[in-house]
């Protein structure tokens, strides 16, 4: 699940306030069946988390860092070691793995915190823009971690970040924040289907009856370049209105095209609409 | 087809049970300063004063040859007194940095997102040093009186010394206590473990230099509860059994220490969190 907002819509305190870092004043809630009151410990030994900001234990090289994390959720040391390397294996720093982590570039202290979230085999971990910092290509690699780590290994992710691309890539649904309120919590598709869809046309003849009729049906309409406009055409409406509506004020329908939606486009008018 | 399978596996072992989870904690600590080469050379260093004492029991008891020195309760509380120009140099070396690089490192979020309280990570962090300024105070402090046992080889010297055994181990504890909470409180006070070591050994020394001020303006040694070393000696005075070196009431000494140890807890509870709350 993607977790949207812009900067300071709440996404990073609801992950804290889920990890027992936070106490709620009011409400209540639950992870994997637990309180998040009464049961901190029980849900932070079922769930990994990546903070946002650069974190480290100092003094230890990778393989101390992940397998000190081990043993910190209960892994005997021994097993925490082995699990250590795999893991470094795994999100692709066992090249690096006896290297000090304070000397670890951007990229790397990304991965190696998502190894010291994944190293007590959690059943869901919680992202914290896990892309920042990272350049193009760092960016793709820990997008395609995160789609194998939820992609039939059986963790449930939560990808907290204001990079719509990185949702619209690795997620399947979606959970809109702004100002500390859940606006939309659904999947991305019927997210995307809900809020409408979008056509290119271009007509012939004045259309100022034809915009005013699809304004007066609560579809936004924006005029580009060389007569060409964009319909969002909301409310169930189809190709086939859009067709009729231009039939009765006799316009000359040349040019439609559907558009695809992007998230960006659903999450700003979510946005605009709150 | 791959030999080994480097993807993601699931895992499913065995937890260790959550009471002993500081422990890990405290053996993380000690291993990292146990490597520190200049760290072990002050540990070497902190044991120095006790082969000297041995030396002189050897000497004193079994040759006779230091006729003028008494192996009694005194001489304990000496050794441990002596002791606590180490204890100092040791809880700095080894505390400054215990909470204050943890914070320096935003280290806080990845103890507290594992099934990590607040009490087991203080807990944890204590150990470290107890553990080592264990080595230069309780355990030589032991073994001192053990040896005095064997050389002596007298029974009226445990009869009359019996209770010299739990002395040093009360003294030790309240000098370990009172080194490791506070240099932790002060640790966790800022980024900077070099900060943290400019304070907390300001808080002893502008502590004495007050109390020295003091005691040369009102022309009594009453006011020596103002120093923390003094409160110490104050109470390790009563443990040993030995007459107070100060005119300061015991009461006071032991409420000073209590207050101050209250305080450092208070702090770190209010220090120690897994997230900075801005209000």
């Amino acid at each position: 699940m993607g977790l949207l907002g812009p900067n300071g819509a709440g996404k990073s305190t609801l992950l804290k306030t889920l990890l027992g870092f936070l106490t709620p004043k009011t409400g209540r809630g639950k992870v994997l069946g637990l309180d998040i009151r009464s049961q901190q410990l029980a849900i932070r030994q079922r769930v990994g988390y990546m903070p946002e900001n650069d974190c480290h234990i100092p003094g230890m090289n990778a393989v101390s860092f992940v397998a000190y994390a081990g043993q910190l959720a209960g892994m005997k040391p021994k097993d925490s070691l082995q699990r250590a390397h795999e893991i470094l294996h795994y999100v692709g720093l066992g090249e690096a793995r006896y290297r000090n982590v304070e000397t670890y570039s951007g990229g790397m202290k990304q991965r190696i915190k998502l190894a010291q979230a994944l190293v007590h085999g959690p059943e869901l971990i919680f992202l914290d823009e896990p892309t920042n910092g990272l350049d193009p290509k760092g960016r793709i690699e820990m997008l395609e971690l995160i789609r194998d780590i939820w992609n039939g290994k059986g963790i449930h992710v939560i990808l907290s970040t204001h990079l719509l691309p990185d949702v619209e890539w690795v997620c399947r649904d979606a959970l809109v924040l702004h100002q500390g309120r859940r606006l939309a919590a659904q999947k991305i598709d019927d997210l995307k289907q809900s809020s409408g869809a979008t056509f290119e046309c271009r007509i012939k003849g004045d259309g100022d009856s034809f915009r005013e009729q699809l304004r007066l049906l609560g579809c936004p309409v924006q005029d580009g370049e060389d007569g060409v406009m964009r319909v969002l055409l909301v409310n169930g409406l189809g190709s086939d209105s859009l067709l009729r509506i231009a039939r009765d004020h006799g316009i000359q329908i040349r040019h439609l095209v559907p558009l695809k939606q992007s998230l960006e486009d659903v999450f700003l008018q979510v946005i605009g609409e709150s | 087809m791959p030999i080994y399978d480097l993807s993601y596996r699931q895992w499913s072992g065995v937890w260790t049970s959550h009471p002993y989870r500081w422990w890990v904690i405290t053996r993380q600590g000690i291993n990292i300063l146990g490597r520190k080469r200049r760290f072990l050379v002050l540990m070497i260093l902190s044991a120095l004063p006790f082969l000297v004492r041995c030396v002189m029991l050897y000497l004193s008891t079994v040759l006779g040859r230091i006729p003028l020195l008494t192996i009694n309760a005194k001489f304990f509380e000496d050794f441990l007194s002596q002791q606590m120009f180490f204890v100092f140099i040791i809880a700095i070396y080894a505390g400054a940095g215990l909470i204050a690089n943890d914070l320096k490192a935003n280290a806080l979020q990845i103890y507290f997102s594992k099934p990590i309280t607040r009490r087991d990570y203080v807990m944890g962090k204590l150990g470290v040093l107890f553990f080592f300024l264990a080595l230069p105070t309780l355990v030589p402090g032991m073994l001192l009186f053990f040896l005095a046992v064997l050389f002596k080889s007298d029974a009226s010297f445990l009869e009359q010394n019996y209770w010299v055994p739990a002395s040093v181990l009360g003294y030790s504890l309240l000098i370990i206590a009172t080194y490791s909470v506070v240099m932790l409180a002060v640790s966790s006070l800022s980024k900077s473990s070099r900060f943290a070591g400019i304070v907390f050994a300001a808080l002893f020394f502008f502590s004495r230099i007050f109390y020295q001020i003091l005691s040369v303006v009102l022309r009594s040694t009453r006011v020596a509860w103002v120093s923390l070393g003094n409160n110490l000696t104050q109470i390790g005075d009563y443990l040993f059994q030995v007459s107070p070196q100060y005119q300061s009431p015991l009461w006071l000494s032991a409420m000073v220490l209590g207050l101050l140890m209250l305080g450092s807890v208070w702090l770190l509870h209010h220090r120690v969190q897994a997230v900075e709350v801005v209000k």
